[in-house]
């Protein structure tokens, strides 16, 4: 584990935000674990530097057993445990289930990665095939749906996070070819060669858990003995042939993919039960922007399914999640922005009702 | 040997306290517990409950099902429902965790029953059966062959045996179900559909493994158990219901065994065309007293249909027939023919021959009266019957009504308008009533006659060559095809005769 690396908590890593990032990067920050008492280096700010034997704990946070979060590096950056990262979907696709096509066109692609970069998004996820059945989308079609853009977005911001949001090698290769930082397989490992282009380009890989389903398929009828036993065991296999494969342990992260291979009940028990696999020490990822689990908790449609998205994500970041995949960036970033108030890992933007 | 069999389908959703706050699927478990309600009725002294799972075994009656597989953390406030009704189900090692986030997961232990059996296990709980039961699980990819065999293995055992078969249809029933959309499914579900209304259960032999797999048609192995155990056996059957409305083919079935085996060879006899398959199911005729309604009435006698004739006016003479019981409604009063619907259970089939014809009158001369009266007893009439049958055949999940037009509703010469128009109506009611009741179960038809060999008719055309006019047994072979079990795939049909 590498201690000291920092960036500011909530500080929107946008083209001006990266210098700033990677400026931090090299600077050990002192008055590691103090609250925020206005000690630290950067006054009224607490920093997230760890020192190297400690565990990462703040009062009242349930994540209390298992190996301490480390770093984690994506792309350039290096992100301390307690910093929270909003990870924007961008897709380039005509049918997805949330704004369907929204993003289809190349230029409304690109005004919406500008757009959550403005809101504060330090990942973009692009991603050229829909979670659900449908129209079959082959590996050339998914490549052009994705390669291209990917390498658009990188020559705009030579320092964003790009995500590609894939599960199969080729796209992978080139994406990751064209810019891509790391590799956001939903799948479950479907794909075995993923870990080696991983390793070849020096990206990252998200290591999920679909129940062994294949790709673009509908849970029926699962069940499991334990969800969460099952989830740990499948991220961390896949995580221990990630770094057999070559990929570097500080670019590997885990997803439990709420709703891919899980009901409702099974996604309400991963997120219950989320800081069991943020004690495994790999940095957690959490996609539950606008799922089905929330819609049904609520039994709301699509449009209103908002707050439960920020209640989820806010559970989530409480228990350890590091990276939230998000449809709305602006209003992901606030909730996380709290959590990180609440747990004292980040000052009030403004504080001076009753100090005055 | 067995005394009745209960076709259920088993996704874990027909257990109340896994589907949240919400009431679903109530319909489907109200059909499913009718059943099990039938089969328990029948005075079994063991009940074989029979379902899919990974292999074929038996299953010690302790075995429980552990709901936390499919719900974890149900038990925390969540399920309102979720009481002592459903935790005599949950694995004793294995019961829903009541808090959050202590980190260690329900021991695993071995695993319970296959959700299949586990449903069935609830669906006998829930009926307060006590009879003994035999767990047996059939493996998904079981041969056809032995599927029989476990089926016949069963009937063979001492005693009374109830069956309860376990088994869904296709789960690729729409671009939102569990497995998206496969365009075969709907052909496969009805083909088994079919075997069960009709009791001709062997066709459930023919179902491909390969296929139903391919379209996560779970129930496949249940089924062909089903078969084999009743082999040889004369079965009628109730279809309670019959759809898909989470993408899955649902088929709840009450299976009545007569007693003793049929034919010599062991084999059902396979009906023809010309004496369909009634053997007693309830046929009401609508205008049972007239020419037509009376030829009908006694076509459907002759192919062992229970018949009641309805007439404004009770029939005598020749046009009273035996075997058919008569009841007199006015059929152009709305809570008459509601009347006459609830007076009885849902009928199988309902014909309807009410109408009557005026001839043409030119335009310059229309009366509104005789138009009015046209459009009363033709279409009217056809309007109210159809509204009273669907009420009480849809909620029973299948039924057939047959209408009729004539070949002057649309044709614009000759006839005279009054008469043209309303059963122009008639044609379009069947269209769309048919429409209506797509995928339900029922179906809606029409018969359109040219002219037909009546003594009335005789007398207003004396001098046209009598013996070319279509016979009214011949035009009764139509009708009786239209009511056939085996024509539920024709709906919507005008048939000329």
């Amino acid at each position: 584990m590498r201690p000291g690396l920092a960036v500011r908590p909530g500080q929107p890593v946008g083209a001006v935000a990266v210098h700033t990032c990677r400026e931090l990067t090299s600077t050990k920050l002192a008055g590691a674990g103090s609250t925020v008492d206005g000690k630290g280096t950067v006054p009224g700010m607490q920093d997230d530097a760890l020192p190297s034997a400690g565990t990462p704990q703040s009062a009242g946070t349930p994540q209390s057993a298992g190996t301490p979060q480390s770093s984690l590096r994506l792309g350039p950056h290096s992100f301390g445990p307690r910093q929270l990262l909003v990870m924007a979907i961008v897709n380039r696709t005509p049918d997805s289930f949330f704004r369907p096509g929204d993003t289809w066109d190349e230029p409304a692609a690109m005004e919406r990665v500008h757009q959550v970069v403005a809101e504060g998004a330090h990942i973009v996820d692009i991603g050229g095939v829909p979670a659900a059945p449908g129209q079959d989308v082959d590996v050339p079609e998914e490549i052009g749906r994705t390669a291209g853009f990917i390498a658009a977005v990188r020559a705009a911001y030579p320092d964003l996070v790009i995500s590609s949001d894939t599960w199969r090698h080729e796209v992978a290769r080139e994406a990751c070819a064209a810019g891509a930082d790391l590799i956001n397989d939903s799948w479950g490992g479907w794909d075995a060669v993923l870990p080696e282009v991983a390793a070849e380009f020096g990206a990252g890989l998200v290591c999920s858990h679909a129940g062994g389903q294949a790709p673009r398929t509908r849970p029926f009828r699962v069940s499991y003995p334990d969800v969460v036993a099952d989830v740990l065991a499948h991220t961390g296999k896949l995580a221990a042939r990630a770094v057999e494969a070559g990929v570097d342990p500080e670019r590997i992260v885990v997803d439990a993919a709420h709703d891919f291979g899980k009901n409702t009940w099974h996604s309400l028990e991963v997120t219950r039960r989320l800081a069991e696999m943020s004690a495994t020490g790999w940095p957690v990822l959490v996609s539950v922007s606008n799922k089905d689990f929330i819609g049904e908790t609520l039994d709301v449609p699509l449009p209103d399914r908002l707050a439960g998205t920020l209640a989820t994500t806010s559970i989530c970041a409480w228990q350890g999640a590091r990276i939230f995949r998000a449809h709305h960036v602006l209003q992901t970033r606030q909730a996380l922005d709290m959590v990180s108030a609440i747990r004292g890992d980040k000052p009030p933007a403004r504080a001076v009702r009753g100090l005055a | 040997m067995i005394v009745a069999a209960a076709v259920c389908p088993s996704p874990p959703l027909l257990i109340p306290e896994l589907t949240g706050a919400q009431q679903v699927a109530t319909e489907l478990r109200r059909a499913c517990h009718a059943s099990v309600a039938e089969l328990t009725a029948a005075a079994p002294e063991v009940i074989a409950l029979v379902g899919a799972a990974e292999r074929s075994r038996t299953w010690n009656g302790a075995a429980t099902f552990d709901l936390a597989r499919y719900a974890p953390g149900m038990s925390s406030g969540a399920a309102p429902g979720m009481s002592s009704r459903a935790a005599p189900l949950l694995g004793s090692g294995a019961a829903p965790r009541l808090s959050a986030g202590a980190g260690q997961g329900p021991d695993p232990g071995p695993a319970g029953l296959p959700s299949a059996l586990g449903v069935g296990n609830w669906l006998l709980d829930q009926a307060g059966c006590q009879v003994i039961r035999v767990l047996q699980s059939v493996a998904q990819d079981e041969a056809p062959a032995r599927c029989a065999d476990i089926g016949a293995r069963l009937a063979a055992s001492r005693g009374r045996v109830a069956l309860l078969v376990m088994a869904d249809g296709s789960a690729r029933r729409g671009l939102k179900a569990p497995g998206y959309l496969d365009g075969r499914s709907t052909g496969f579900d009805a083909e088994v559909e079919r075997a069960v209304r009709t009791g001709r259960l062997e066709a459930l032999l023919s179902a491909d493994p390969a296929l139903a797999r391919e379209l996560m048609a779970t129930g496949r192995p249940a089924w062909q158990v089903l078969a084999g155990a009743l082999r040889g056996r004369k079965v009628s059957s109730e279809v309670r219901y019959r759809d898909d409305p989470f993408g899955v083919a649902y088929l709840v079935a009450s299976l009545r065994v007569l007693r003793e085996p049929c034919g010599a060879e062991g084999e059902p006899r396979e009906p023809g065309m010309a004496e369909q398959s009634y053997g007693g199911r309830s046929v009401l005729i609508f205008g049972a007293a007239g020419a037509l309604g009376a030829g009908v009435a006694a076509a459907f006698a002759a192919a062992g249909a229970s018949v009641t004739g309805v007439h404004k006016t009770q029939p005598a003479g020749e046009r009273r027939l035996e075997r058919i019981s008569y009841k007199s409604a006015d059929v152009l009063v709305d809570e008459a023919v509601g009347e006459l619907f609830d007076s009885a259970p849902a009928p199988w089939a309902v014909i309807n021959t009410v109408g009557s014809f005026v001839p043409r009158r030119p335009f310059a001369e229309l009366d509104p009266a005789e138009l009015i009266g046209q459009l009363e007893v033709n279409l009217v009439t056809a309007a109210l019957i159809t509204k009273h049958a669907l009420r009480v055949m849809q909620p029973a999940g299948e039924g057939r009504i047959v209408h009729t037009a004539s070949r002057a509703g649309v044709v614009t010469k000759g006839a005279g308008f009054a008469y043209s128009v309303s059963k122009l109506g008639v044609l379009h009611l069947v269209s769309m009533a048919a429409d209506d009741v797509r995928g339900t179960g029922v179906t809606v038809n029409c018969v359109v006659p040219s002219i037909i060999d009546t003594p009335v008719n005789r007398a207003a055309m004396p001098s046209a060559n009598h013996d070319s006019w279509p016979k009214v047994p011949d035009i009764a072979r139509t009708y009786l095809f239209l009511a056939a079990p085996e024509s539920g795939l024709v709906n919507g049909a005008a048939i000329p005769v």
